[in-house]
């Protein structure tokens, strides 16, 4: 078989043959709609494999099988045949060959019927819902540390697939975040940790499938819990209590706002009752902005970010380019249970309402807001995190003693510590060396970290802008978070550029500082959620 | 115990060493002395002995004037390497606030005035009373030993003696002296 | 209670200036009731080693062996300081302010009381500089011209706290050597020893109890007391400030610098009590030592008792005064919330049992104080850990909420500062004159005064 590493089918076969990371690869593909494209690897490989072209190009007679040389040839009609041809560098260019979409299919939708939210108590059958993990998938990323260590939606659980249940049920059975439960449907009968999802329907259970893998590798091994249905997914089962808790973790352990105004909503209808001051957005607060202190001018640029809470749907994306970006060390599931989880970014869940039907759920980003009153700044003892001229939140990590007082004393919690070395494998792995951003440090142990808005891009952006001798203009930073969310929610960008996309949305009515009333003036503020929900029909 | 110290001629006297039975007595000779015409009396008790030093007439001791001084240096070079690093040597925007935060100067320029003062106190006390002296011409007598723990004693030093030895020796004795010694000089 | 009676029973009429030093010396030159030493030496020393062990690791491994978090950035180790330096208060308190006060109680408790004001602190120090993340670097918190031409952020409270902390620590040490020069050079004059007398000779630096000397001596102890007095209070202050300075919304509170002095004085107190009450049984010093003693720290303890409670109250009046949803939340949580429990039993420990020392036969019941003073040390303990760690578990942002709890070896650095300071109090007690003798002999010269 072909396969990137052992796993269990690997483990019966008699032969196995290395394969290539996909990044290592010639291929080709297609979009959506039909657009080709041409995979070119971003690096030569690491070790010596065959990827699946090569293997049936070999299989069909072709030594020594060439990625690139059949890639060619079955473009060749298209592309050209000579080594520079001008289409092929075209294409490589573009990432897409033009005009190979394919012609659009008239359909027409039809309604599908919606299961309501059954209010009856539980029967012995339960439904059940089999989803691939939200990071991991279907288990094929079981060995990814970044995606293991991303805290999947709604529940922030790390490290760990869960069955997910309506609190009503969760009361009926007695059980709680992390009992186990006995799932059986005909002669398979496998125990997943329960989570309680606020919303989630009654007499129906989510099993997220992926995990529980016999021979994954050095990081997935020994993660999570097997799924066993045969049959397909909307199969009812019977659960059963088993009495035994594991040890599930989660990065999230609240998800009330307990009346404070964190993750703003409102309603269309709202917003368009009062667009200039909406009270949703702006609820009465006791904090003056009033400041003893004479302000500091920040006259050249001035960096700020806005989150636009209606566009984020809680991906998490942005976690993960930024972690990629930053070169964040992933610390374990112990260290998560122990809330030394080291994202710079992170994403909150909050429900409002009841929690058996929540009015509405909210998913906020939360990077580091580069207060201009930081409070963190103030009580380091030796100068290790201050402010530069164009308002960045800086943290100087050789500087740094590690007293954690600016943690302490940050509002946001944005601020993460390195209690042990867990950088030290980006030092001492030559793999995990070359996955490390080379423009950022890595940090030591004993050292804070936190968000930077992407310095590294700000200066790289800005030595480009001299290089062509111009000014920065709006658009040439763009942070890792920024870039990687789907739903462009994110801006960056200079608060003193009245034509630039951030100072918009800064300015816009609908824009709020998250724990703006400690007047500790966030430079990352957030425009809060607009929803046009459906009229709940009279009964 | 009341002979006086054989001593050999070529040794230099440094003075008189008495010891006296009690607090009371040992004042009451001092006074006396002090109405003889002697003025480097110098008396060693167990204890501070209330109204010694007047009888002594000891000038006022200079040592609040120094923890003073002391306190005064330590507090304002605090607040002023404070004032130079911010605003000078290495100005930094701290959490927006002014380069010249004064008030949160002022906990360490406190710290400092306490430091100094008490710096200076401990040694200017050391340097006003000559000391660390580990030898001196009265420990040379065994019995003043004593005068850690229960003995009253009074010494005269030579210089100041106008008359022959013997006098002063019958007179310590007359104002009630439980000891006389002739204290050599070393 | 006129002050006849009051010297009547902190000396007993038929003390001499010979018998007072010959009690307080011979603890130190005899040879004599070894065994009670011995153990407690010996025990301080293995918890000594349980220090080192707990200290080694650390180093080794990194801050992440303590139970330490985000959002809970200070834990045991921040507790365990504001726990020891508020012990030390006590010492200097009964050395310094009860002297301006003319208290001649103080005298045959102030010399113990000091050393285990320095021992205290010693202790205390440990925890700030072991809790750095790179502890390595402690010293970039001294003001010396640097070639980065870096300086410490003077704004922050760490600075403060260090300039605090250190200059209570050096004044502690000079006011308590200052006072026992005259000592020393009384052990110099009664050491048998050749070598006995040599070291103690050095160290009393030629002191001659000349009325020269006395005179200037008197004032300048007088003046540092005077000094330090405010210095003991400034000191729990700024500890104070390191939280009331913060934003945390139950750390950001005016009550803290008071209601930390008072309960530096409470904690100090019982601890001093802790040690007198055996030390005094062991040494047969109950005529030094007396139930007078005993009485007057447990009214102190009493008082002290009083505002701390009076703080408390002040934490929920504030809460209630602000009238915001996280300090009211803050609150309630103390008591209602995953840590609740703590809270009462810290209730119990600091506001109910010392009510006890109302009654006067409990004040003079040894074993009843003793047993009032433990309630009390981890009385204070849990204010403390409620304080610094419970507030920060709970702040701002819900979604950060999260428990904190302390490792084994958050525990034994704890249990091993306990070593630390026995073995140095175990030390003192067999090489140093525990009681000042000089300041005893006149506490006799005026009785007799009185008497005469």
């Amino acid at each position: 078989m072909l396969s990137e590493s052992p796993n269990e089918t690997s483990r019966l076969v008699d032969w196995v043959i290395p394969k290539p990371h996909f990044l290592e690869s010639w291929g080709d593909a297609r979009a959506y709609d039909g657009t080709a494209s041409i995979i070119q690897p971003m690096i030569s490989p690491l070790y010596p494999g065959l990827s699946e072209i090569e293997l049936l190009a070999s299989l069909l007679g072709n030594n020594p099988a060439n990625g690139y040389s059949e890639v060619r040839k079955t473009w060749e009609r298209r592309l050209g045949q000579e080594k520079n041809s001008s289409a092929w560098q075209q294409a490589l260019a573009d990432g897409v060959i033009e005009e190979t979409a394919f012609a659009p299919v008239p359909l027409s939708i039809e309604e599908v019927p919606v299961k309501e939210n059954s209010e009856s108590s539980p029967s012995d059958e339960w439904d059940v819902i089999v989803k691939p993990d939200p990071t991991i998938w279907d288990g094929r990323f079981a060995n990814n540390g970044w995606l293991q260590e991303l805290p999947k939606p709604l529940t922030h659980v790390v490290w760990d697939n869960t069955a997910w249940i309506a609190p009503a049920d969760a009361e009926q059975l007695k059980l709680s975040n992390r009992d186990l439960l006995e799932i059986s449907h005909a002669d398979e009968t496998f125990e997943l940790p329960v989570w309680i999802v606020p919303g989630h329907a009654r007499g129906c259970v989510t099993v997220f499938a992926g995990y529980g893998r016999d021979v994954v590798g050095r990081v997935g091994n020994q993660t999570g819990y097997p799924v066993k249905l045969n049959s397909s997914s909307d199969g009812s089962v019977t659960v059963r209590p088993v009495g035994r808790r594991s040890n599930v973790v989660t990065t999230q352990h609240h998800q009330t706002m307990e009346g404070r105004n964190l993750a703003r909503a409102g309603t269309v209808a709202e917003f368009l009752a009062n667009t200039e001051q909406p009270e949703f957005a702006h609820p009465p607060s006791s904090a003056p902005d009033a400041t003893m202190y004479q302000q500091w001018s920040y006259d050249g640029h001035k960096w700020g970010m806005t989150i636009d809470l209606t566009a984020c749907v809680g991906c998490s994306a942005c976690v993960i380019a930024c972690q990629s970006e930053n070169n964040i060390p992933v610390v374990g599931k112990e260290q998560c249970d122990m809330n030394r989880h080291m994202h710079w970014i992170r994403v909150d869940t909050y429900h409002k309402g009841s929690p058996e039907q929540p009015e509405e759920t909210l998913h906020q980003p939360v990077p580091c807001m580069h207060c201009e009153h930081a409070p963190c700044e103030v009580v380091c003892p030796v100068a290790a995190t201050n402010h530069s001229d164009e308002g960045l939140n800086q943290m100087i990590y050789n500087r740094c003693v590690g007293t954690r007082y600016c943690s302490n004393n940050c509002p946001y919690k944005v601020r993460r510590f390195n209690f042990f070395d867990f950088s030290d494998a980006f030092l001492t792995d030559p793999k995990l060396d070359l996955l490390s951003n080379p423009e950022v440090t890595v940090r030591e142990r004993g050292v804070m970290e936190k968000c930077t808005y992407c310095v590294q891009r700000i200066e790289n952006a800005r030595i480009h802008s001299q290089v062509e001798n111009r000014e920065l203009a709006d658009g040439d930073i763009r942070t890792a978070c920024q870039t990687a969310c789907p739903a462009e929610a994110i801006r960056f960008g200079d608060l003193n550029d009245p034509q630039s996309k951030v100072h918009e949305t800064a300015q816009h009515s609908l824009n709020y500082g998250l724990l703006e009333e400690l007047n500790v003036r966030p430079r990352t503020t957030y425009l809060t959620e607009v929803t046009n929900p459906k009229e709940a029909p009279q009964p | 115990m009341n002979e006086p110290l054989n001593q050999s001629p070529e040794t230099k006297r440094w003075g008189h060493l008495s010891q006296f039975s009690d607090a009371d007595s040992l004042l009451a000779a001092v006074k006396a002395l002090r109405d003889d015409g002697y003025e480097q009396i110098e008396a060693f008790t167990p204890f501070p002995l209330e109204g010694l030093s007047e009888q002594l007439h000891l000038p006022r001791t200079p040592m609040p004037l120094i923890i003073l001084i002391g306190g005064l240096l330590g507090g304002s070079s605090i607040y002023a390497l404070e004032y130079w690093v911010n605003l000078s040597a290495y100005p930094l925007n701290i959490g927006g606030r002014p380069l010249h935060s004064w008030p949160s100067f002022i906990p360490p320029a406190f710290e400092g005035v306490v430091l100094g003062a008490a710096i200076f106190g401990v040694y200017g006390l050391l340097w006003v009373c000559g000391l660390p002296r580990l030898n001196h011409p009265v420990f040379e007598i065994e019995e003043f030993q004593r005068a850690s723990v229960d003995g009253f004693f009074l010494a005269i030093e030579a210089t100041e003696d106008p008359s022959p030895p013997e006098n002063l020796e019958s007179r310590l004795q007359e104002l009630g002296a439980t000891g006389v010694w002739e204290v050599p000089d070393v | 209670m006129t002050d006849q009676n009051t010297l009547d029973e902190l000396v007993p009429a038929e003390a001499t200036y010979a018998s007072v030093t010959e009690d307080v010396s011979d603890v130190v030159f005899s040879s004599q009731k070894q065994r009670h030493w011995w153990v407690g030496f010996l025990i301080g020393l293995i918890l000594l080693n349980v220090l080192l062990t707990a200290i080694g690791w650390l180093l080794v491994e990194g801050i992440g062996v303590w139970g330490i978090n985000i959002p809970v950035g200070w834990g045991l180790a921040i507790v365990h300081f504001v726990w020891w330096i508020g012990i030390g208060h006590a010492g200097t308190l009964i050395s310094a302010i009860l002297l301006l006060f003319h208290q001649n109680w103080r005298t045959s408790i102030n010399r113990f009381a000091e050393a285990m004001t320095l021992f205290a602190v010693a202790c205390a120090g440990l925890f700030p500089l072991l809790h750095l993340g790179r502890p390595k670097f402690f010293y970039w918190l001294v003001p010396y011209p640097a070639t980065t031409g870096v300086w410490p952020q003077f704004r922050s409270p760490l600075m403060w706290d260090f300039f605090a902390v250190s200059t209570y620590g050096t004044v502690s040490l000079l006011f308590w050597y200052l006072g026992m020069v005259p000592d020393l050079a009384t052990m110099r004059d009664r050491s048998n020893s050749r070598w006995g007398s040599r070291i103690f000779g050095l160290l009393a630096l030629g002191w001659r109890n000349s009325a020269r000397h006395w005179h200037h001596y008197q004032k300048t102890y007088l003046i540092l007391a005077g000094i330090a007095t405010p210095l003991v209070v400034s000191v729990h202050t700024t500890v104070s400030w390191d939280f009331s300075v913060g934003i945390v919304s139950a750390w950001h509170s005016t009550v803290f610098p008071p209601y930390f002095v008072a309960g530096a004085i409470f904690g100090g107190f019982a601890m001093v009590l802790l040690i007198a009450i055996p030390l005094r049984r062991i040494y047969h010093l109950e005529h030094m030592v007396t139930l007078k003693h005993l009485d007057n720290m447990s009214k102190v303890m009493l008082v002290a008792g009083l505002f701390v409670s009076y703080g408390y109250l002040m934490d929920a009046y504030a809460a209630w005064l602000k009238n915001e949803p996280f300090d009211s939340y803050i609150y309630t949580n103390r008591f209602s919330g995953p840590y609740g429990l703590l809270y009462w039993a810290l209730v119990i420990c600091n506001c109910v049992i010392p009510q006890a020392l109302w009654f006067p036969r409990v004040r003079r019941h040894t074993l009843a104080l003793f047993g009032i003073a433990i309630a009390i040390s981890i009385g204070m303990w849990l204010e403390r850990f409620i304080i610094i760690s419970l507030s920060l578990h709970r702040d701002y942002l819900p979604s950060d909420w999260a428990m904190y709890y302390p490792t084994k070896w958050d525990w034994l650095l704890y249990l091993g500062t306990f070593g630390m300071f026995l073995t140095l109090l175990m030390l003192f007690i067999r090489t140093l004159p525990a009681i000042s003798m000089s300041e005893m002999r006149e506490l006799v010269h005026e009785s007799n005064e009185e008497q005469s």
